[in-house]
């Protein structure tokens, strides 16, 4: 017999009268199993513990007018601590969900709700159309508005264009001037090399 | 010569309103429910306001009962439901005591009331034991139900209240080994 059957024989063996207990496998076990032996003893200790209990008589009552739980002693504290808890999970919960959710007609008493995500729609779908699908008054302004800069905007880039093209040319002449001054300058200094290498004569001027 | 209504005529009596067949009912068991609740919550008075629970709660099913003979089986049911609950709402109370509310210290007044040295000490072993396990070594030592009975009283099965009982023995004695050692 292995300890797990011992044992669920030794505490089934509790059901039955004592008579009636005797089991030849059992007692072989216990005799080689101390854990086994160990439980026996506890269940004896127990039986007996049971059996020299004094038993009490109880405080004299009535039980046809035994009072309600909680109510007998007027025990007002015991009875708010017993509700305390779970009135106060109920009382938190649903002011949660009334911040939570913030009744519309709140008004200025309730909180303000977080600022709205970024509208990542097209402006064109947000575009307001009025009920027969034309633009509303507020359309020409916006047009004349686009046209007005995109004159200025036209203007802008001409001028810039003519700046351009200026300094363009101012840039040119004055290449030009550069140039022709250096081909002059060039033309002076083999003028004055070719009069070094064929000296005038005597009193021929230079 | 008649004998003393049996549990199912006291029943059948009190259900149709007889205040006389509740009273000899309770009277008949009282002084076991009474002990019964002084094990399970360890102090006097608390086990006489348990008492008065379980007869109230016993009381209002008294409808529910089938009238198989099994009084005592269906009343300490009752008794099971209505200790359990007892200890929960009592837990929750001695959290804002920071009292350990279980065991009796052996210079509490009440400690007395405890008539003998038997019923301290027994008292005392109980109030270091989780409720369940109490609950099954109660039924099972000082109750006598079977195992079965056991299972339906606690809404669990034979197997279950073997392991706690099991449990629960070893607790008593690792507590007992160690209050030798010291």
């Amino acid at each position: 017999m292995h300890c797990e059957d011992a044992r669920d024989a030794l505490l089934e063996a509790l059901d039955r009268p004592q008579e009636d207990r005797f089991d030849a496998a059992l007692d072989a076990h216990l005799a080689d199993c101390a854990d086994c032996r160990g439980l026996q003893q506890d269940l004896t200790r127990m039986s007996t513990r049971a059996t020299v209990w004094h038993e009490l008589a109880p405080p004299a009552w009535n039980p046809l007018t035994a009072p309600r739980p909680g109510a007998a002693t007027g025990d007002w504290l015991a009875a708010a601590r017993t509700w305390f808890a779970p009135v106060a999970s109920a009382l938190a919960l649903l002011l949660a969900l009334g911040v939570y959710w913030q009744a519309p007609a709140g008004g200025a008493a309730t909180p303000q709700r977080a600022a709205p995500a970024l509208d990542r729609t097209p402006a064109a779908d947000l575009r307001p159309v009025s009920a027969d699908g034309a633009g509303l008054p507020g359309d020409d302004l916006l047009a004349a508005a686009r046209a007005e800069r995109q004159q200025a905007l036209e203007a802008l880039t001409a001028l810039l264009k003519a700046e351009m093209d200026r300094r363009s040319v101012e840039t040119e002449q004055s290449l030009k001037y550069i140039i022709s001054h250096q081909i002059q300058s060039q033309r002076q200094l083999e003028a004055l090399r070719s009069r070094l290498a064929d000296p005038p004569a005597p009193g021929e001027r230079l | 010569m008649l004998g003393a209504p049996t549990d199912d005529r006291l029943i059948a009596r009190a259900a149709k309103g007889s205040a006389g067949a509740w009273q000899a009912l309770v009277r008949r068991y009282e002084r076991r429910v009474y002990n019964y609740a002084l094990r399970m919550v360890g102090h006097p008075d608390d086990a006489a306001d348990l008492m008065q629970e379980i007869f109230m709660g016993a009381y209002r099913n008294l409808p529910g009962y089938r009238g198989d003979g099994a009084f005592p089986a269906w009343l300490f049911r009752i008794a099971s439901f209505r200790c359990t609950d007892y200890l929960r709402r009592r837990r929750f109370q001695d959290s804002f005591d920071e009292t350990d509310g279980t065991a009796l210290s052996p210079d509490d007044p009440v400690v007395s009331v405890l008539a003998t040295h038997a019923n301290r000490e027994i008292t005392t072993a109980l109030a270091r034991l989780p409720a369940d396990q109490r609950h099954v070594l109660e039924l099972k030592f000082f109750q006598g139900f079977t195992f079965e009975d056991i299972a339906g009283q606690l809404g669990i099965s034979p197997n279950t209240a073997k392991t706690r009982l099991y449990a629960a023995l070893r607790k008593l004695r690792q507590d007992e080994e160690l209050r030798d050692a010291l």
